[in-house]
């Protein structure tokens, strides 16, 4: 193992040579950092042309410029990084790739995090309603979204889901063709996900229905969406659901203890639901804080279930910390909404929050809790756009792997000893088709990093993704071989990763690799 | 037993929890602190990223932008172009025609936003960075004011500090732009340079420096005045955004946004309305429309096309305004080829050729290009007929009048051209190839009614598209190319670069001895009145010899939210900025 490891690293640093070799070359070639000067009639053209050919040694042969380029990286080594620089505004490369990577990965990794929840659980379902009028429509969204242009979505999403839904939010009232409508598209979606006889897909239909247009009167005629919050109880209901899909998913709801974790984690998370409030008012947050927070909740989550898990003491322990950390966080998200009517009116959201440019608003002020839901409502139509466009690969993927797994002798095996078809489905079916998405995922978060790049020029984040497009309109090399060496160390290493992930996870990989 | 324990762990948690809670003052204040006040917002294309516009890298309106709202400066253009000097800064008189001597004053009143004074030591600085006289192997100041050359001796500084005296080698026209403000502190620059603490030590020490050439302390300078204010989010040293102008930088967070406020130590005329004026930089034109409807942005000011006009006819509670851009669209004949509108083509001809770049231009048909492309933009564009001055320059309708293009070729005219290829006993479709830059969807379809154009005057278009052109510029593959040529100001010099010959953007080879006698003449000419002449007879001769033919002023849009007022764009740097004094709010 450790040789193979070995092996492959250096490999890896091969392949970044190489790549950075010929993109250093392929890019010198194709740039032109005197196009400007070439049609401009400056009058002191030729002392700007002499002076910025001198300052990008353009006269040496490219190859020189290269071995040039590589010692300042060859100087990380001893401790002296030279990355070069920006000619254009004079910047270090260095504190340019550092900014714009934070900002990409603040974009990337909800949206990233949300498209493989999104797009696994529906495609999961959509294989065990295979065939189903849920199947092809499924199958047809997720096409549509896969084709879509990001350019046109982000602009479209733009109109409606910010100029919208800012326009509706200044009067939040929905006529009711429109509620009854949505609340049957509920009814639809929810009796066909669900299936069953046609009597159960009515009873969930209706309730789906329901549930919805209930929901909608709250938001709107309720005035939830003016001074939006959860509190207690919404809270701890959410916390039970979260626990019950897990214990369903790790264990089975008569395992008496794994119900009591859950359930002592929701009493906890309730108990606690005021003094952490307290808290919050209590201390300057910052993020740390809310970190350290989080880790408490996970903590005391994962300690409860210990305590009490008996033998079954480590999926206890699982929904237990959970658990906790989903209360934590709903607990969390609830003191932001607190501040929602105070930012709505202030001076510089003047009654519009869903935002279109930019990672935040300028002149705003306000504390900890109001940049943070600044940073949401700038987060949320970016968010959706990409998920959008990512979500229709992972349920294709899902779906595939969920088909073939419970095609396996296995399953057979499984639903034969007599085992519930929810167990059989859960424990067996879709654990086991994780397995390939192991080695999706980190080759697409990898190009995650590599940025969005029209997500992130449509929405005004310069990121990795405009880092790359600006080096590359303004000839700049240095931040581009920047960006260029950055993704392709973590492609290489995505890919090992990868690789070793399948190895630990599948113990026939690992045998294989062994003869 | 084991609930027991799951309890007590339980209790323990919530327990430990209420104590907290009990023994802090906690207040959940859902007012959030936020900020009371209003600011304009203005969408940016580019970011800024240096507080010194005057090198060869900085130069870029992103930061002339910002410099033009935090620095005092002795003139500024007005919206018909005129000149306007601000007395409230500083005065610079005419001493005297021969040798020209400029002595500049800066006002007692006026100081830097830390307090020190803006004086001579500042406007000699400016001129030893710009000027290129003290640059030598050890010293380089990466900086080149055109005709600032002519001033060779040091100048000499006035007994109470506040004045210095330029002495020009040779007379130069356009001395009024060549120091128009003190665009970097010489005492911030002098003490971080050479480390000196106190402003006034550091001022003398500069002063010094340059008096005596001292190439130590001057490389130290050049090295800092060329870098050292280049920042792309508020630096820690304050001292490096100093203002002695109207606004000061408050707050600027790298690529989003930076904010500016009233600087408290101005004392000038030009006091601004608004208390903050944001600049939110984003690129996208369609996103700034969308953005100015959201709320987000208060001005835009995007690059003006058919889509963007239509996005925002469709927004409410705004005002749109179009007008002209700095830039204007030429098509270039090839005279150093061996193409139609070349000698070389025509069999060594000189005349010969100059007739058939006059019958070519004669079958561009200039109006439907403006109405077809154009009018959409901006209703009032009408073809430029100036070779040298913007249409909104106070000397246009005089060399436009007068310098006979508009007679020459102005309109389109098939017979007239396909008589003068007769009349040369061309009787068959002359070839010429069209370059241009093929991404740009408006010259894709100029070119387009060029062509279409041209064939019933005798002229076969071959178009050639190539996002490559700057490469090729000059290379004499083409016979014909458009591109757009902008000016930054209304000097009467700009397109000296472009008609001289052997120019550094003359690529199509025009050499007509008399002009470049006349350019030579405007440019050791002060007096405004014989510049004027001179233009008009340096135009009459280029007319004459045709070897380009400018279309249009490219169309801009202005669209702000109607809640504020007072904008007027120019189309000279610093376009809609030049009134911000006068801009409002309700």
């Amino acid at each position: 193992m450790f040789r193979y490891v070995i092996r492959r690293v250096i490999q890896a640093v091969g392949v970044l040579i190489v790549s950075t070799l010929v993109m250093y070359v392929l890019a010198s070639l194709a740039m032109d950092p005197l196009d400007d000067l070439r049609i401009s009639n400056s009058p002191n053209l030729e002392q700007q042309m002499a002076s910025r050919t001198e300052l990008l040694q353009l006269e040496r042969p490219i190859i020189v410029r290269y071995l040039q380029w590589a010692s300042g990286y060859l100087g990380c080594f001893v401790g002296q990084c030279d990355l070069g620089t920006a000619w254009r505004s004079g910047q270090d490369v260095g504190p340019l790739l550092i900014g714009a990577s934070a900002l990409t990965l603040r974009l990337v990794l909800a949206a990233t995090v949300l498209a493989i929840v999104v797009g696994i659980t529906i495609g999961v379902i959509s294989a065990l309603r295979q065939y189903s009028g849920f199947d092809y429509a499924v199958l047809f969204v997720s096409f549509v979204l896969y084709s879509l242009p990001a350019f046109w979505a982000a602009v479209l999403l733009k109109q409606w889901g910010a100029i919208g839904v800012n326009d509706f939010l200044g009067d939040p009232v929905l006529s009711w063709p429109v509620t009854l409508v949505a609340g049957v598209a509920a009814a639809v979606v929810c009796s066909a996900v669900i299936g069953g006889s046609w009597r159960r897909r009515g009873v969930t239909g209706a309730v789906a229905f329901t549930a919805t247009v209930a929901a909608l009167m709250i938001l709107t005629v309720g005035g939830w969406l003016e001074s939006p919050s959860f509190g207690p109880v919404v809270i701890g209901v959410t916390g039970l659901g979260v626990a019950l899909a897990l214990i369903l998913l790790l264990g089975d709801l008569r395992q008496r203890r794994l119900l009591i974790a859950g359930g002592a984690s929701v009493a906890l998370g309730i108990g606690l639901y005021y003094p952490v409030w307290w808290f919050f008012g209590a201390y300057e947050m910052s993020w740390p804080l809310v970190g350290l927070f989080g880790m408490a909740a996970v903590g005391c989550g994962a300690a409860i279930g210990w305590l009490v898990g008996g033998e079954s003491r480590r999926q206890a322990a699982t929904v237990g910390a959970v658990t906790a950390f989903t209360m934590g966080t709903l607990t969390f998200v609830d003191r932001v909404l607190a501040v929602w009517p105070a930012y709505v009116n202030s001076r510089a959201i003047n009654g519009r929050p869903i935002a279109t440019i930019g990672p935040s608003t300028p002149g705003l002020g306000g504390d900890f809790w109001v940049q943070t839901l600044d940073a949401f409502t700038h987060l949320v139509l970016p968010t959706i756009s990409l998920v959008l466009i990512s979500f229709a690969s992972y349920t294709r993927y899902a779906r595939g792997s969920m088909l073939e797994v419970m095609s396996q002798d296995f399953v057979r095996t499984a639903r034969a000893k007599g085992l519930r078809e929810r167990t059989v489905v859960l424990r067996h079916g879709f654990r086991n088709s994780l397995i390939p998405m192991a080695t999706i995922v980190p080759v697409d978060l990898v190009t995650l990093v590599g940025g969005a790049i029209i997500t992130e020029s449509i929405f005004g984040w310069s990121g990795m993704g405009s880092l790359f497009v600006t080096s590359l309109r303004n000839s700049e090399i240095d931040p581009l071989m920047a960006y260029v060496v950055l993704i392709g160390f973590l492609a290489v290493m995505g890919n090992l990763i990868a690789d070793l992930c399948y190895g630990a996870l599948d113990p026939r990989i690992r045998l294989e690799a062994r003869r | 037993m084991k609930f027991g324990r799951m309890g007590a762990a339980s209790t323990a948690c919530i327990l430990a929890g209420a104590l907290l809670a009990a023994c802090t003052p906690a207040q959940n204040d859902p007012s959030g602190g936020l900020s009371e006040e209003t600011t304009m917002r203005v969408a940016q294309t580019q970011s800024f990223y240096s507080y010194n516009d005057r090198t060869s890298t900085t130069t870029a309106g992103a930061n002339s932008t910002v410099l033009y709202l935090t620095r005092g400066a002795f003139n500024y253009y007005d919206d018909s172009l005129e000149i306007v000097e601000d007395s409230s800064y500083g005065t610079y008189d005419l001493v005297s025609e021969s040798p020209l001597t400029i002595t500049y004053t800066v006002n007692d009143d006026v100081v830097w936003s830390d307090g020190v004074a803006v004086d001579a030591a500042d406007l000699l600085l400016q001129w030893a960075a710009t000027s290129t006289a003290l640059n030598s192997d050890a010293v380089n100041f990466d900086a080149h004011q055109t005709g600032l050359d002519l001033v060779t001796s040091v100048p000499e500084i006035s007994d109470d500090g506040k004045s210095i005296t330029l002495v020009y080698d040779e007379p130069f026209a356009d001395w009024r732009n060549n120091i128009t403000r003190a665009t970097v502190p010489a005492h911030i620059t002098a003490s971080r340079a050479l480390d000196i603490e106190d402003a006034a030590e550091a001022k003398e020490a500069l002063i010094t420096a340059i008096q005596d050439g001292d190439e130590t302390a001057l490389s130290a300078i050049a090295e800092f005045w060329n870098t050292g204010y280049n920042f792309t989010s508020l630096p820690e040293d304050d001292g490096l955004y100093v203002s002695s102008g109207p606004y000061i930088i408050s707050e600027f967070v790298e690529n989003q946004f930076l904010t500016l406020i009233r600087n408290e130590s101005y004392a000038g005329d030009l006091v601004p309305e608004l208390d903050t004026i944001t600049l939110r930089y984003y690129a996208d034109p369609l996103g700034q429309v969308q953005a100015l409807d959201n709320g987000e942005v208060d001005l835009i000011n995007p690059q003006s096309t058919v889509d963007v006009i239509q996005a925002l006819e469709d927004v409410d509670g705004i005002e749109l305004l179009t007008g002209v851009d700095g830039t204007y669209e030429v098509i270039t004949l090839t005279l150093n080829n061996e193409g139609p509108f070349a000698a070389a083509g025509n069999g060594g001809d000189a005349d010969r050729a100059a007739a058939m770049r006059a019958a070519f231009f004669k079958a561009v048909p200039r109006e439907l290009i403006v109405d077809n492309l154009i009018k959409p933009l901006n209703e009032d564009t009408e073809p430029r007929n100036s070779l040298t001055m913007p249409t909104d320059s106070p000397f246009y309708d005089e060399l436009a009048d007068g310098n006979g293009l508009a007679e020459a070729y102005g309109s389109y005219d098939p017979e007239g051209a396909k008589q003068i290829l007769e009349g040369l006993g061309i009787t068959e479709p002359v070839d010429v190839t069209f370059m241009y830059f093929g991404s740009n969807v408006r010259r894709q379809n100029t070119v387009a009614l060029v062509q279409e154009m041209a064939e019933a005057a005798g002229f076969n278009v071959i178009p050639d598209g190539d996002d490559d052109m700057g490469n090729r510029l000059g290379g004499g593959s083409y016979d014909v190319t458009i591109f757009g040529m902008s000016a930054m100001t209304t000097s009467v010099l700009n397109t000296a670069v472009t008609y001289q010959t052997g120019a550094g953007s003359n690529f199509n080879g025009y050499s007509n001895p008399e002009v470049d006698a006349l350019f030579a003449q405007l440019g050791t000419t002060t007096d405004e009145d014989e510049q004027r002449s001179l233009l008009l007879e340096l135009e009459q001769a280029i007319v004459v010899d045709a070897p380009a033919l400018p279309l249009y002023q490219w169309p801009s849009v202005v669209a702000w939210n109607d809640s504020f007022a007072g904008f007027s764009p120019i189309s000279v740097q610093p376009n809609l900025f030049w009134n911000f004094w006068e801009w409002s709010s309700e």
